[in-house]
């Protein structure tokens, strides 16, 4: 009945054409541990969604429970409008027409890179499984390379190899595992550029699971969070940057510090130790005089040395293009401020914070 | 050479491959511990494969609650109970003659300058041929009474009589000099896998050689040692041609007798189930000690070659020690074997009727390892992909060959095929049956560690890409454990090429092997005629063993 009355709702919920990949409240369970708790999002049509989280909090679950290579518990995945998860169906994952991509690349060790991009092009005339092995191998950059082994590439061409394995059959949609984390940070950006310009130009949809920020941000139309098990939010980077809906995802998202503080000015303000902040509530309203955790990102503050100032500056540290300095509160919380270029305060100076004018606080309730 | 160490599975039960198998994440990287129901597919055979190897034991136990009242009161006798004690003596004389050699010769061929140690590390391995049997009977005939050194001697010093080689020591010499090769490979390995930079922490910390030897890298090698001590300790309690040839009476020999003479069949069912629990007592007092040998793992090895260990003056006398060893385990046991075949055929003797039997051989010992790999690929995949409560009851049923003796298998199956299989009975299936009950462990060992190897995500990535599973299966698993199927083959052939006693019990009524052949030549005294299946036992065997070895070489290298 339930299952029904879901399945009705998201049909006829205007505007949305039939997602590529609908999953509604996912969950999956290993023992004792939730690792997916009631996820629900949709995948659409040359989309490219990012999910970010620690590791542990479940997001490679949902990659396999995508994929089929795990049954759920509870929830629904459907592909391409047709059930391929729920508590009662599963199907396997050679009939999903999903490519995934690992994190370990998962190349055949015992296949050339040739056959490796030609497994999955099961019932494929001979001559046009050569000509299209060809097309992906060049598409990744990889001609010349076919008749290599896995193990007499490089970490860099591995990738691209296991990137063509997975265009080849031409998937609905593809997953990708954190892919670039083997590699080292030169190659990755590369690897990384080339990867997204071949998704926008086949138009595929696709979903990265990544512990990075800055990638995710880089690569995705809409980046989720995923915290224990549970989709936090899901949405377009600078969005999300912006208002992260709790203090779990504010952390994920950017650097940040958080001071305790009351509310004040009809939910508008909160008054801190170091003063009285301008503040927005992404999290809903917060009630005058109630206690809440205001967030804070390094550029929020400018710091300046001033006897009179209420912080002590705790330590700096350089960064090349900036200069980090901690500074203690009066209360004993740490703030990060971003100075730029190299200007040191030495330890136990006496500081100043002052907002910036492009400063953007958020309050959320305090526990 | 290191790996036949992966003899594979035989150093390693219940190391590293069995933690991964109940789940626990060993390689590094995330391996995903999968519950959940296993596929039918999975969970049938292996499930077969479980209860046909229980069923031995199992039969045993129940028709050991049948026995006649003789039979019970016979096994508590103070016969019995010296039957006992002299297998237990036998057992602990040859696992510690086995040990003392093969510790030293493992550490200074790995470790050492010893001239020729390449060559030593091959050679060393190759006594694992020589059937016990086989042994015993060169080791009489060369150095019993009226045998070589005695015929040799007597013109010179006329020496009448030499040291009784009957008994224990005859038996301890045969056992600990063909077995210790299973210390001395699963030692080799754990060698190869120590951390070089411990050596060196303690070479830092003032403690020389010697010291770091005795103080760091021995107790690291403890559990190998008691793993290869273990399969020797096995060996010995369950040999049965040796100790018969030697004639000193222990379990295995008394239940032959008893089997051969006895009317009332309930005896040896009875002895055999007391020496089958016995057997358990050591497998079950090895994993006591081993303790927590799964913190010894080293992380991966290091890049930098370990440092030599100079052997100075002691060179000579070390390469003495080495080819006095090989000597009597292997140029003896061959060099007498073809002064025997060369007498004989000078005498005469026909060489003809050997073709039957070595066909025979051929065809049981090939059988049998297709048959185990087979089946040990069935579980393997059940207990590496789908660990589950199941694996409780299926671990140890897949050990039970381990502990159970030829003999008494054999016994089992006999019992059993004449009381309720008896298309079967006397028939090439139950034998082959017997022999994949008894080498089993071995096979899954190696299948095992070979299964381990592949990585869970190649059979997702193979499925996301549109194969089924048994396409998966047939395309990306079976090539990439085709090595470790191929050792587990090849040591099952060459186990079954050497096994005696199932073969005689259970072999239909006019099929000879060659380990038959030797038998029956050698228990009748007739050395020249045993010699010539002996040696095509010894070659036979040490093709599949060579092959390995060459092919771990190219791994090596490559």
């Amino acid at each position: 009945m339930a299952k029904a009355a879901m399945a009705a709702d998201g049909r006829d919920a205007p505007d949305t054409a039939t997602p590529l990949i609908d999953c509604r409240g996912v969950a999956k369970r290993f023992g004792d541990v939730q690792a997916v708790d009631g996820v629900s999002f949709a995948l659409h049509p040359g989309e490219v969604v990012a999910v970010l989280g620690q590791s542990g909090c479940g997001k490679t679950t949902l990659l396999r429970l995508i994929a089929g290579f795990e049954a759920l518990d509870a929830g629904e995945i459907s592909v391409r409008g047709r059930v391929a998860s729920s508590a009662s169906l599963h199907e396997p994952p050679e009939r999903r027409g999903i490519g995934m991509v690992f994190q370990e690349y998962a190349l055949f060790p015992h296949m050339t890179v040739a056959q490796n991009a030609a497994f999955g092009l099961r019932g494929v005339a001979a001559g046009d499984r050569r000509r299209r092995v060809g097309d992906v191998l060049a598409l990744v950059g990889l001609s010349g390379l076919e008749g290599r082994y896995p193990h007499e590439l490089s970490g860099g061409q591995q990738q691209r190899a296991a990137l063509a394995r997975t265009l080849a059959p031409s998937p609905a949609a593809a997953l990708f595992d954190e892919p670039f984390s083997n590699l080292d940070p030169g190659m990755r950006f590369a690897v990384r550029q080339d990867v997204t310009a071949i998704l926008r130009d086949r138009a595929m949809a696709a979903i990265f699971v990544k512990h990075n920020v800055g990638e995710a941000f880089a690569v995705a139309d809409r980046v989720g969070v995923m915290v224990d098990g549970r989709l936090e939010q899901m949405d377009a980077p600078e969005a999300l940057y912006r208002s992260p809906k709790s203090a779990a995802v504010a952390r994920l998202v950017g650097e940040c510090d958080f001071i305790e503080g009351v509310m004040r000015g009809g939910g508008a303000a909160a008054e801190t130790d170091i003063g009285v902040l301008p503040v927005a509530c992404p999290a809903g309203a917060i009630a005058d005089g109630a206690r809440a955790l205001v967030m804070a990102r390094p550029h929020d503050f400018r710091i300046d040395a001033d006897g009179e100032g209420c912080c002590v500056v705790e330590a700096h540290e350089f960064h090349g293009a900036d200069t980090r300095i901690f500074a203690r509160t009066p209360t004993g919380a740490t703030l990060r401020c971003e100075t730029p270029g190299y200007s040191p305060l030495p330890a136990g100076t006496r500081a100043r914070l002052t907002p910036t004018a492009a400063a953007a606080f958020l309050a959320y309730p305090a526990e | 050479m290191v790996t036949i160490g992966r003899i594979a599975g035989i150093g390693r039960i219940g190391g590293m491959p069995e933690l991964a198998a109940r789940g626990f994440a060993v390689v590094q990287g995330r391996r995903h511990r999968r519950l959940g129901v296993p596929p039918l597919g999975l969970l049938l055979p292996a499930l077969a494969v479980g209860a046909a190897m229980l069923l031995p034991l199992l039969y045993l136990i129940i028709r050991s609650a049948g026995a006649s009242e003789t039979a019970w009161e016979l096994l508590f006798r103070w016969r019995t109970l010296e039957t006992l004690w002299r297998t237990a003596l036998l057992m602990v004389c040859a696992t510690a003659l086995s040990v003392a050699i093969a510790v030293p010769f493992a550490w200074l061929t790995a470790r050492s300058d010893l001239p020729l140690r390449r060559a030593w590390a091959v050679l060393a391995a190759l006594p694992l041929v020589i059937p016990s049997f086989v042994g015993a009977f060169l080791y009489i005939s060369a150095l019993g009474p009226r045998g070589l050194l005695q015929s040799a001697l007597e013109p010179l010093f006329g020496a009448q009589r030499l040291p009784e080689i009957y008994g224990l020591p005859g038996a301890t010499l045969a056992l600990g000099l063909l077995s210790y090769p299973y210390v001395f490979l699963t030692v080799r390995g754990a060698i190869a896998r120590l951390d070089p930079a411990m050596d060196e922490a303690a070479r830092g910390l003032g403690h020389g050689p010697w010291s770091a030897f005795f103080r760091v890298a021995l107790p690291q090698l403890r559990p190998s040692i008691a793993a290869g001590g273990l399969l020797v300790a096995l060996y010995a309690l369950n040999d049965f041609g040796a100790v018969s040839l030697m004639r000193y009476e222990t379990f295995t020999f008394a239940i032959y007798q008893q089997y051969g003479s006895a009317i009332d069949l309930s005896i040896p069912v009875v002895l055999s189930l007391a020496l089958a629990v016995f057997a358990a007592g050591v497998l079950l007092m090895e994993r006591r000690t081993r303790g927590r040998q799964r913190y010894y793992r080293s992380g991966a090895g290091s890049a930098r070659p370990p440092k030599i260990i100079r052997l100075g003056a002691w060179k000579w006398p070390v390469f003495g020690m080495f080819a006095g060893v090989l000597g009597l385990a292997l140029a003896l046991p061959v060099g007498a074997l073809a002064f025997w075949l060369l007498r004989g055929l000078g005498a005469g003797e026909p060489l003809l009727p050997l073709w039957a039997a070595a066909r025979n051989s051929l065809l049981a010992s090939g059988a049998a390892a297709a048959v185990t790999v087979a089946m040990a690929a069935a579980m393997a995949a059940l207990l590496v992909r789908h660990p589950t409560k199941l694996n409780r009851v299926l671990e140890p049923a897949s050990y039970t060959g381990y502990a159970l003796p030829g003999v008494v298998v054999a016994l089992a199956l006999v019992s059993f095929g004449a009381h309720y299989a008896r298309p079967l009975y006397q028939t090439l299936w139950l034998m082959i049956f017997a022999y994949a009950a008894l080498f089993f462990p071995v096979a899954l060992g190696a299948v095992r560690a070979s299964f381990l190897q592949v990585s869970p995500r190649l059979e997702d990535a193979a499925r996301g890409l549109g194969h089924s599973p048994i396409s998966v299966a047939l395309r990306v698993v079976a090539p990439l454990i085709g090595p470790g199927v191929l050792t587990g083959a090849a040591l099952v052939f060459l186990l079954t090429m050497k096994e005696l006693p199932a073969t005689l019990i259970l072999g239909p009524f006019g099929f000879k092997t060659l380990a038959v052949e030797v038998w029956s030549a050698s228990s009748e005294a007739f050395f020249a005629r045993a010699a010539a299946p002996a040696l095509l036992i010894i070659l036979m065997s040490s093709v599949p063993l060579t092959l390995l070895a060459l092919r771990e070489r190219r791994l090596d290298d490559g």
